[in-house]
């Protein structure tokens, strides 16, 4: 075909022309007529059309297809944390349970000396009443002393109350 | 008003979703049909491509028509599917006994219906003679109606390749007419 079309009169070879009459010539004129056949037959043929319901079942499949994407992630993301707690566990499991037991310690720690005082306090209110006022003067500020944060907190917030007084007096 | 449709498809607006789905399901069923042969299989391809056209809306642009586009997801669909096809029978409006049968109800007459039959068998098996890109060229040209432009974005083929294309395939499809006279 190429030949063919060489010795064509030069057309450019993306028009419509060129295809026309590098196409006309080259079916036989039995293929023509065969090819016109074909055609008409394209022509006569219905179109084809969807079933009825074609676009609820649509719908419904991509719900389907919505929920099964759904539940794939969630189970694979299940999956991935434990497959990350496992690896973390194999390689740092020493060391997590070293961590673990640290926390254990401090917590356990703070609470026996928080008892021991309350103990050692209410013991020696019972001894003597007169002690009393000192007794819980110190009370409050070995807690106080123990719990830093809580001082402080409540040292700005007296702060920031008086300060907020003064100057709604001032005006 | 088909961009609106889109941008709420887009975000899961399923009234969208349906509206988009029926203005384009005549089409996306129809090329599957002819690319794919039975009515069966049609329908599977077509509700797959419409599935996956409404899920890949977030890349379509918006500046462009989205008919070529949703025709590209279902024709590349309908080739991976043919390519990896064995030998199937149409059972299709066949009986028990495997003869076509006529079905109650219809306006047309019994006659007019295995008239139809024959050529749209006849039609299938034309198409079933070419590879499956030059099936998808020749259903858009023929029975989209899309022009070389358009058949070009569908396809990602050259409108010179698109031309080549219809050429040879009417140069297929003439000459097995021709031998079919022949061996009569």
């Amino acid at each position: 075909m190429s030949e063919y079309i060489a010795n064509k009169v030069p057309l450019e070879m993306h028009s419509a022309g060129w295809w026309e009459q590098a196409l006309a010539d080259q079916l036989t004129a039995a293929e023509e007529r065969a090819w016109l056949e074909v055609e008409a037959l394209f022509k006569a043929v219905p179109v084809p059309v969807p079933p009825a319901g074609f676009a609820d079942r649509t719908l419904a499949r991509m719900e389907d297809a919505r929920r099964r994407r759904y539940a794939v992630g969630l189970i694979s993301a299940f999956f991935l944390i434990l497959l990350a707690w496992l690896l973390l566990l194999a390689t740092g499991g020493d060391l997590l349970y070293s961590i673990w037991n640290m926390g254990d310690v401090l917590f356990v720690s703070r609470e026996l000396l928080f008892q021991t005082l309350m103990r050692v306090g209410i013991n020696l209110v019972a001894m003597s009443r007169t002690l009393f006022p000192w007794l819980l003067g110190g009370v409050v500020l070995l807690y106080f002393s123990l719990m830093f944060n809580g001082t402080l907190a409540a040292t700005a917030t007296l702060f920031l109350v008086n300060k907020r007084r003064a100057t709604v007096y001032l005006k | 008003m088909e961009q609106e449709k889109i941008r709420a498809a887009r975000d899961g607006d399923q009234a969208a979703i349906r509206w988009l789905i029926e203005a384009y399901q005549g089409s996306v069923y129809a090329l599957c049909y002819r690319m794919l042969g039975t009515p069966q299989d049609a329908e599977d391809a077509a509700q797959e491509a419409l599935v996956r056209g409404i899920n890949k809306l977030d890349s379509f642009d918006l500046a462009r028509p989205l008919r070529p586009w949703l025709l590209r997801v279902t024709s590349n669909l309908c080739i991976d599917r043919l390519r990896r096809r064995k030998v199937t029978v149409s059972l299709d409006d066949m009986g028990e006994d495997g003869a076509w049968e006529w079905k109650a109800g219809s306006d047309v007459t019994p006659e007019q219906q295995l008239v139809r039959k024959e050529q749209a068998e006849q039609v299938q098996e034309l198409l079933a003679l070419l590879n499956p890109v030059d099936r998808s060229v020749l259903t858009l040209f023929y029975w989209e109606g899309l022009s070389y432009a358009e058949i070009s974005e569908v396809t990602a083929l050259t409108e010179s390749a698109i031309k080549s294309r219809l050429y040879r395939t009417r140069r297929v499809l003439a000459g097995h007419l021709l031998e079919g006279r022949k061996d009569e």
